[in-house]
């Protein structure tokens, strides 16, 4: 910012305000952000009269607002709040991408969007100064995260804000108990596991089954086995996914949506056939009505301890003020499977060792700054704020969002002496069941593809149409599989897609 | 003949109190939802305010003092886009009807009466069809998330409507009084502004009001065009269903009050305007 | 030049005004009329059949860079064969066929309560216009969040008190139809029962005397006088209430989504889905015109059957 204005330059500047002033009254008011940036005293308020909207979940900004009160008031930002829900977001940024409308300076970025909303331009790539910016510390960024969910074909668009992972939750409490221990062994003829919880689905539907229809958390209702998301609109495809991948990702195999030589859908393998048969038996082992349950409905039952395992993100919501589990939830990997279907013999195998396929789910909500922000200065200067390592740790490990620095998932310390006081056994089962999933050889990335929210929507019709029994799962899966084919040919076919999809797996 | 009079009064009365009631019950819980606290809600089914439950102001003091100005803007947007809309197609669509109750046109094989029909018509298009053209003309306009374009694609859907409506309502007038002003040498512009309008304000205080409501209860077109800075009051109630984990009953109650209420006000006091806005044609 | 004598005109007296301003009745008449008429063409009739043209091609919002083709009736084809729009459009024909005679039914029962009631008749009227005011949004919150809740609503609360079931209304397909009928039933009643009351106070009196002179019972008289006057009113209001029930979306939007599975989707949030959310509008265009040449055939239906009436009731 250079202050110092000769005097040609202070009036070649005035002479071209009075035409931006000219063009200002025939166009809607935009206040040119090089001007404002221009006529900067250098005091501290360098962003003063500048308003950024930003768009995201209420929670990233309403829960957050103590952590950057104090940076808007040094800058002298305005922010206003554009708060939508999980249902909405999507809808509202997709159509904004599609029709090239400013829907916000910051906005967040689910990786599944990436490939619409920065393959389309709709966002900067994240500049060279902040690619070199020591605040950042980009080295202690997740690899995972670094190389593939904030970069899109060679470039990071994304500011690293969130991590997203979906693993199991379980009530250790509820497992350590020696009368539940020798009631499950004399039922199924082996041990509850108090450290890791169930291991494969099998074992999961056993101990789903086992805490089922009596009251173990004493306020004298029944209370249930476990809780998935599984409402259409809401979160289904990730629930429906977390599900199936250990019966579909097989290890040898890159491609899990999708056969990556020929773009077939693979939605309808009888893998997914078999998870989505289960899961719909596995009703009967949830609280009523769970096929409408979306995440928040999750996290609610898991919060009053109605349920004694789930599967989802963000292991601190059972720490928070709200819930009745604290210190009581364990966490590992997604339930394996030592059946293993073989997209390419078209077979399934049995394995000697479990099959295990965690998956990188959503891969998070990222901060990107829109390619038409008028004060884009000022935006990169918040999403820094927001990102860095030094905020980035706090907000972790206080809950608002989920880690994605290394520095995050090393010590247990700040997770259990900090602000949100997570319990010992949570914070290291937490924190290995997060290292072993992003590190894992057999991990699944996210679908990320253009015009991903209609290969999501068909995955949440089917799931949705096979709970409600209005089909069965095979010809649900096998309808979606035929929407998925569809879908790729409008979207430009195959091939197109393939090369996307094959470019975030790195084959 | 005296006791079949009777009957049918108690057979009436039972009627009318029962669809008071299926009216009425919903009214009440939202009121009452309003008052109550987050737990009287999730936990279980309360009923009566200091029975089961003791009301409480809190929702309104999170709605108004704590969330008080992004709860505004949604409110603000549906007045102004209400306001200008009704003001907007009642002017246009009012003009048209004026003309169509008082000249003879000739468009083509098309005269008054199948150019009112015409008018009639569009009322039949599904807003589905609309969605797409509209939305690619805006992306090329800039008129997306903007308060004027819903205005206008607001007025597309109400002019017709008003036509057709203000066209019977100038046919009600008696022409003679507008042909002995023309006589005594008023003119054309005269006779508009000092007879005609003054001897429909109460159909123009219909086609306002209906328009009124009608954009002020539009969900699909809100939907789709505007996306954060323009919402209205219904995709906001939407919207703040997923907002949170877990929908605020309670803060939705409030919001959905504010929402209903001007509309109802200027509904119930206008009832005789809008039954017979609503009636109009169908009923003579 | 027309404009300065416009303004001169003003302060001039009115007998000499008309002549000076010189704006024929033909020139009057079409500036009252031009405005709707070109706002009618340019917002409604040309989006209408830019639409058509969209639904012949296979432009996607979400393929970049392709290039638009024109491709017939392909998408026409793919709408028509597509078991997604077989589902919605049977949702969409179905809640027709139930919500509006129900509204019908219930509209003309309370309509002639109202009719026969002598006292407080101007408190129920306004009183039972109220839901027509309230926006659907609002209306689906109350009922179908509030009041319906599985869990934690009212109406499941007395129900089980009254050791009944708990009543899945919105995760149950079949039941889940039912709840959207519901809303719109508390809502949409409010508009037949306001035909209906208007229609029946305009009745002519002279029947109903003669036939009272003649020693017919109540029924006889409803049955061979009301029944057949109030049948235009019938027909026009079915029509209207009929075309809206067509393009419902709002109270599915917000209720349930259009699920579970696919009970309660249809073909306007279909259009939505595909066409302005998913991007491809080509198919959503063709999606929209199905709906269009449905609600069409209804109308032309309906009218068939006015005149028929009309008819027969002259004849």
């Amino acid at each position: 910012m250079n202050t110092r204005m000769s005097r040609r330059d202070f009036l070649r500047f005035s002479g071209g305000a009075a035409g931006m002033a000219l063009l200002a009254a025939c166009t809607p008011p935009a206040p040119p952000a090089e001007s404002s940036a221009a006529s900067q005293a250098p005091t501290g308020k360098i962003f003063e009269g500048q308003t950024l909207t930003v768009a995201g979940m209420s929670w990233m900004w309403d829960a957050t607002k103590p952590m950057y009160e104090e940076f808007l008031a040094e800058t002298g930002i305005k922010l206003e709040v554009a708060a939508f829900g999980q249902q909405e977001i999507e809808d509202k940024l997709m159509q904004a991408v599609a029709t090239d409308t400013y829907l916000a300076d910051l906005i967040a970025v689910l990786s599944n969007d990436s490939a619409d909303v920065w393959g389309s331009g709709f966002c900067a790539p994240v500049p060279q100064e902040i690619l070199d910016d020591p605040e950042m510390v980009w080295d202690d960024v997740l690899p995972i995260y670094r190389e593939k969910v904030l970069d899109y074909q060679g470039q990071i668009f994304g500011m690293p804000f969130d991590g997203d992972t979906h693993h199991l939750m379980f009530l250790h409490t509820l497992l350590d108990d020696p009368d539940n221990q020798s009631k499950f062994k004399a039922k199924y003829g082996y041990d509850l596991d108090p450290d890791r919880g169930p291991k494969t689905w099998v074992e999961h539907r056993n101990y789903a089954e086992f805490f089922t229809g009596w009251d173990w958390n004493g306020d004298g209702e029944p209370d249930y086995g476990f809780a998935h998301m599984m409402k259409r609109g809401d979160t289904a495809f990730w629930g429906f996914v977390s599900r199936s991948c250990a019966y579909a990702k097989h290890p040898d195999d890159p491609g899990f949506f999708f056969d990556v030589d020929t773009g077939a859908p693979r939605i309808n393998t009888p893998a997914f056939v078999r998870a989505l048969t289960e899961w719909k038996e596995e009703l009967q082992w949830g609280p009523p009505g769970m096929a409408s349950y979306g995440w928040g409905e999750v996290i609610q039952a898991s919060q009053a301890l109605k349920v004694a395992m789930n599967i989802g993100w963000d292991g601190t919501v059972m720490a928070t003020e709200a819930s009745q589990g604290k210190g009581k939830a364990s966490f590992s990997v997604l339930p394996g499977s030592n059946d293993v279907y073989n997209a390419k013999s078209g077979a399934w195998e049995t394995h000697d060792q479990i099959n295990y396929a965690p998956y990188l789910a959503a891969g998070g909500w990222q901060i990107s700054v829109a390619a038409k922000s008028q004060s884009p200065d000022a935006a990169w200067a918040l999403s820094k704020h927001f990102t860095n390592k030094e905020w980035g740790n706090r907000f972790c490990f206080e809950g608002y969002r989920n880690p994605i620095r290394v520095s995050e998932v090393t010590d247990i310390k700040p997770w259990v002496e900090g602000k949100l006081k997570f319990g010992e056994r949570s914070a290291t089962t937490y924190v290995r069941a997060l290292n072993e999933t992003m590190s894992h050889p057999n991990l699944v990335l996210d679908l990320r593809v253009p015009g991903w929210t209609q290969y999501r929507d068909a995955v949440e019709l089917a799931v949705s149409r096979a709970l409600a029994d209005e089909a069965s799962p095979e010809q649900s899966l096998n309808d979606c599989a035929d929407a998925w084919t569809q879908i790729t040919d409008r979207l430009g076919g195959p091939e197109k897609q393939m090369e996307q999809y094959k470019d975030f797996l790195g084959v | 003949m005296a006791r079949q009079r009777r009957l049918k009064q108690i057979v009436a009365y039972t009627i009318l109190f029962f669809w008071t009631l299926v009216v009425a019950i919903p009214t009440y819980w939202l009121v009452i939802t309003a008052f109550k606290l987050p737990q009287d809600i999730n936990a279980r089914a309360t009923f009566i305010p200091w029975v089961d439950f003791t009301p409480g102001l809190h929702a309104f003091q999170d709605v108004f003092i704590r969330q008080g100005l992004v709860n505004s803007r949604p409110f603000l947007n549906s007045i102004v886009v209400a306001l200008s809309t009704a003001a907007l197609s009642t002017v246009i669509g009012g003009a048209g009807g004026y003309a169509l109750a008082r000249f003879p046109f000739q468009i083509g094989r098309f005269s008054n009466d199948r150019i009112a029909f015409g008018f009639l018509i569009q009322r039949m298009f599904p807003p589905a069809v609309l969605l797409i053209p509209f939305l690619l003309l805006y992306r090329r306009l800039g008129l997306l998330d903007t308060l004027s374009g819903l205005v206008l694609v607001y007025c597309a859907f109400s002019i017709p409507f008003v036509v057709w409506m203000m066209r019977d309502f100038f046919r009600t007038i008696p022409v003679e009084i507008e042909e002995s002003a023309l006589i005594d040498g008023c003119d054309r512009v005269g006779v508009l502004f000092r007879i005609a309008i003054p001897l429909s304000a109460p159909g123009v205080v219909t086609a306002f009001v209906l328009v009124m409501i009608g954009s002020w209860n539009e969900f699909l077109l809100a939907l789709t065009f505007m996306f954060n800075k323009a919402v209205t009051v219904p995709l906001f109630l939407t919207l703040q269903t997923s907002v949170q984990y877990g929908t605020q009953y309670w803060n939705m109650a409030v919001i959905a009050i504010f929402s209903v209420l001007p509309v109802v006000i200027a509904g119930l006091a206008l009832e005789r305007y809008i039954t017979r806005g609503l009636t109009f044609g169908a009923v003579k | 030049m027309r404009q300065t004598t416009l303004v001169e005109a003003r302060p001039a007296k009115v007998g000499q005004s008309r002549r000076r301003l010189e704006i024929s009745d033909v020139t009057f008449k079409w500036i009252l009329l031009l405005p709707a008429v070109l706002a009618v063409i340019a917002l409604l009739i040309f989006p209408f059949l830019f639409t058509l043209g969209v639904s012949f091609t296979d432009w996607h919002l979400f393929n970049r860079g392709a290039p638009i083709n024109f491709v017939g009736f392909k998408m026409w084809a793919s709408v028509l064969s597509s078991k997604y729009i077989h589902t919605t459009t049977l949702n969409t024909l179905g809640f027709v066929a139930t919500a509006v005679p129900i509204e019908f039914g219930l509209g003309l029962l309370v309509a002639l309560a109202l009719n026969e009631a002598t006292r407080g008749r101007s408190f129920f009227r306004v009183f039972f216009l109220m839901p027509l005011m309230i926006s659907p949004i609002a209306v689906v919150f109350i009922i179908g969040r509030l009041m319906l809740h599985e869990d934690i609503g009212a109406v499941n609360a007395i129900l089980m008190k009254l050791g009944f079931e708990r009543v899945m209304w919105l995760s149950d397909p079949m039941t889940a139809r039912f709840t959207i009928i519901l809303v719109d039933v508390w809502q949409s009643t409010a508009f037949m029962i306001l035909m209906f009351l208007a229609a029946l106070q305009s009745l002519p009196q002279e029947p109903y005397e003669a036939a009272i002179v003649d020693g017919s019972t109540a029924l006889q008289r409803f049955r061979y006088i009301t029944l057949p006057l109030l049948g235009p009113v019938a027909l026009t209001a079915t029509l209207i209430r009929g075309l809206d029930a067509f393009k419902v979306i709002d109270i599915i939007y917000a209720l349930t989504g259009g699920g579970p599975g696919q009970a309660t989707e249809s073909v306007t949030l279909t259009v939505y889905r595909t066409g302005v959310k998913g991007g491809d509008i080509a198919f959503g265009s063709a999606a929209a015109y199905l709906l269009l040449i449905l609600m069409a055939l209804f109308a032309f239906l309906l009218m068939l059957a006015m005149r028929r009436w009309v008819r027969r009731t002259t004849d």
